[in-house]
């Protein structure tokens, strides 16, 4: 054990949770809440918090354990509430559950009729990734994504489901060069072999990113629309070293009606619109570098049900011209209602693939909860 | 989608692009801001002109040409620094090292005239941009912050020409290097130099108007296009007058205004100038849209290097020598200067005509208060408190809308 004046930053994340959990004990906490204290835990650190955990139980202390692990929730838990979209679905003793009743009950039932219906009809392979491999930059031997290849068509969606947390946007990010920690990995467009060190590699080799946090990767909040429209794309419409603000402006007024960007025009704040119009105009924006690959890391996030059918219409309208679109959404039914194909991910890896005529919202549930194997025999 | 139109209604306020009530008026607000340092100028003028009204001038010492020559040569080497001082703080950075580095440069300069001319001239140039690069790839590379890193170069860039020089004040001893900071443009030349410029407005305004047509864009009205025209002729009639009637325009306004015309057209109307404000606007946002921070920051310390090299040879012909102690504190000169002119330490924001104004108000302060023999230290804490009272009234207008 260390001495008790070594900083908590030098400890290990395990050590660190240890510490937390001291911390209010020494205020002699009676309700102890856990959010998902195994997630940065190897496997031994999270037994020994499970055992200091089940002493105290036995002392007489309450504990409210979230965690999207549902073997680590039946293992320690007297009682399992189950919540979706912010709503309790279910509170259950845990021993009349099981892993599949609680993913029946993750899952639920959703009016999917807000989907279009059109199929696309995939063609040849636009993007491929081969071995994606994240290291945590912060915690030493973590994998965040590991060993992970896909493909993606020309025309297709490709869904990608998992729980937070499953690396699904480190994935998006490593791919892009934009992410923090070191990666392996090898690219391919339209077959040949490409290196992609930074974003501009990614954009220059046809890749468009509409990342998951709008408000910190997508956005410049207070600069004008136009200029976040024109920003990823500035050189191409613009010219190399000298900007045409006018001709800016005409692609930007053109850009924002096809996208039903609702503003007073395009030199309102991007900071001031409504969340719906701010992703049109992070959508838009990576429309214009004319991608042949679009990521989209949950587009629908924040943002109100009309704006997200607006989205779902342009994703669909977008793969029926031909671009390969690559879907990362923690939302199913989005996931089942859009792509072609869905790939999952647990804890970096992936645990199913499923063609849209064999995905369902409880055999996906179950590769996302890692109960992946069970669920494939059935 | 009615919920989507009310929140679009709600945020119309917004801070940069809304509209303010003045009476039945409605303003832009963002011009609104604009104009306030603009009244807040001729209210400072009218004062100063009224407080130095004597028997001599009945019509106030302040404005009359010889002082007013006088102001703007001050104003050129605080208004080079504050040019290169945008480019530094749209980005999100700071330069701290300037006022050393314009001693540096302008001794190094002085030291070399033995070499000739150009060789001294160049020299002070090239030291500013190798310590405007070295300090930047620091920043970008080593991830130094630029606050850390320039202060660090505060300190030496001092200590080097204190070295360099032994502590001694160099004469200025080319006659053209001491021009440079003092010589007058023949009236001639300065009535010729007004027309380019009249003829350069009226021609950028109906290219403008042109490109606007050319992209479907709706046309301005006929008094807009007037008034966008007959204001700014006007201005350069009365201020080439002015210049004219004490002998002419001094040299180093024009180099001031060059350096303007310049920076202008970098931040305004090139990739590199935009890609600033995105970085200075959200730096993750503009990586991930593909554009090189690092490279950008860096050259925005070694353009900012390059300005103060300029403005060290301003400032060393002006003056007749170069003394070691020469520039110090004008970092701040610098920085007030695009902060008052409502440049945005938090980057992303600010303008070339913006950081002008702050350093003619901060030159006009100077000016206004030695002509009333105001005592050094009043002078500083006045030029302290109107700083913060800029930025005061900036903060306050922001939150208001």
């Amino acid at each position: 054990m260390h001495n008790r004046y070594v900083p908590v930053g030098y400890l290990g994340i395990g050590q660190q949770h240890l510490v937390e959990i001291a911390k209010a004990l020494a205020r002699n906490a009676r309700i102890l809440v856990l959010d998902e204290p195994t997630a940065a835990l190897t496997d031994p650190e999270a037994e020994s918090l499970f055992g200091i955990l089940r002493r105290l139980r036995e002392g007489g202390t309450g504990m409210i354990y979230i965690s999207h692990k549902l073997d680590e929730v039946l293992r320690l838990s007297d009682r399992i509430t189950v919540l979706r979209d912010g709503r309790t679905v279910s509170t259950d003793a845990t021993s009349a559950l099981d892993a599949k009743r609680m993913i029946a009950r993750m899952v639920g039932r959703e009016v999917t009729d807000i989907f279009p219906t059109t199929r696309h009809k995939p063609e040849n392979v636009v993007f491929e990734a081969r071995a994606v491999t994240v290291h945590d930059p912060n915690v030493p031997g973590k994998l965040l994504v590991d060993n992970v290849s896909f493909g993606v068509r020309r025309g297709e969606v490709l869904g990608i489901a998992g729980l937070v947390g499953a690396g699904r946007s480190e994935l998006m990010m490593a791919i892009f060069g934009a992410h923090p920690g070191r990666r392996h990995a090898e690219f391919f467009v339209a077959g040949s072999r490409v290196h992609i060190d930074q974003p501009s590699d990614a954009i220059a080799a046809g890749i468009g990113f509409v990342t998951e946090d709008r408000k910190r990767f997508g956005l410049l909040l207070d600069q004008s629309i136009v200029v976040n429209l024109t920003l990823a794309a500035l050189k191409r419409l613009s010219g190399p070293v000298v900007t045409h603000p006018d001709a800016e402006t005409a692609a930007g007024q053109r850009s924002m009606k096809e996208m039903h960007i609702k503003a007073r025009s395009v030199f309102t704040v991007a900071g001031t619109l409504s969340g719906g119009n701010q992703q049109k105009v992070v959508l838009a924006k990576w429309l214009l570098t004319d991608p042949k690959v679009l990521f989209l890391d949950e587009p629908t996030r924040g943002i109100d049900v009309g704006a997200k059918q607006e989205i779902y219409l342009h994703i669909n309208r977008l793969a029926s011209e031909g671009m390969a679109i690559v879907l990362v959404s923690s939302e199913l039914p989005e996931v089942l209602g859009l792509s072609d194909r869905i790939m999952v991910l647990h804890e970096g890896r992936i645990t199913g693939e499923f063609r849209r005529e064999e995905a369902t919202a409880e055999a996906v549930m179950a590769a996302a909860t890692g109960q992946g194997a069970a669920a494939m025999v059935r | 989608m009615t919920t989507v139109d009310r929140d679009d209604e709600a945020s119309l306020v917004s801070p940069e692009l809304g509209e303010t009530r003045l009476g039945r008026w409605r303003v832009s607000t963002a011009a609104l801001r604009a104009y306030t340092m603009v009244f807040a100028l001729i209210a400072i003028w009218i004062f100063f002109q009224w407080k130095t009204v004597s028997d001599l001038y009945p019509y106030g010492l302040f404005l009359h040409p010889v002082n007013l020559a006088n102001l703007l040569k001050q104003m050129s080497v605080t208004g080079v620094l504050a040019v290169g001082m945008l480019f530094v703080i749209v980005a999100r950075q700071i330069d701290l090292s300037v006022g050393s580095a314009l001693g540096l440069a302008g001794g190094i300069a002085a030291m070399t005239q033995g070499w000739g001319l150009v060789p001294a001239l160049a020299s002070a140039i090239v030291i500013g941009i190798a310590v405007g690069a070295l300090q930047g790839s620091l920043v970008a590379y080593a991830n130094i912050p630029s606050f850390i890193v320039t202060l660090g170069g505060l300190l030496t860039w001092r200590g080097v020409i204190l070295y360099l020089s032994k502590g001694e004040t160099i004469p200025v001893r080319l006659p053209v290097f001491r021009q440079l900071g003092v010589a007058l443009l023949t009236p001639a030349s300065g009535i010729a130099l007004a027309a380019v410029a009249i003829v350069a407005v009226i021609w950028l305004t109906i290219r403008r108007e042109r490109a606007r047509r050319r992209n479907d864009l709706p046309g301005s009205g006929t008094a807009a296009i007037v008034a966008r025209i007959l204001v700014p002729s006007v201005l350069i009639v009365v201020f080439i007058y002015m210049m004219n009637r004490q002998g002419g325009v001094p040299l180093p306004v024009i180099v001031l205004l060059a350096v303007a015309i310049v920076g202008n057209f970098l931040t305004q109307s090139t990739t590199f100038g935009r890609y600033l404000y995105a970085i200075g606007s959200n730096p993750d946002a503009a990586r991930l849209s593909g554009i090189d921070l690092r490279r950008h920051i860096l050259a925005a310390f070694a353009l900012l290097g390059a300005l103060v090299g300029i403005a060290s040879l301003l400032h060393t012909g002006r003056v007749g020598s170069a003394s070691p102690d020469a520039g110090t504190l004008m970092e701040l000169d610098a920085i007030a200067a695009c902060v008052i002119g409502g440049t945005s330490l938090m980057g992303g924001r600010g303008k070339v005509s913006g950081a002008l104004l702050g350093a003619l108000v901060m030159a006009s302060l100077d000016n206004g208060m030695s002509l009333l023999s105001v005592e050094n230290a009043t002078q500083y804490i006045i030029k302290g408190a109107v700083l913060v009272a800029a930025v005061g009234f900036d903060m306050a207008g922001r939150r208001k809308s």
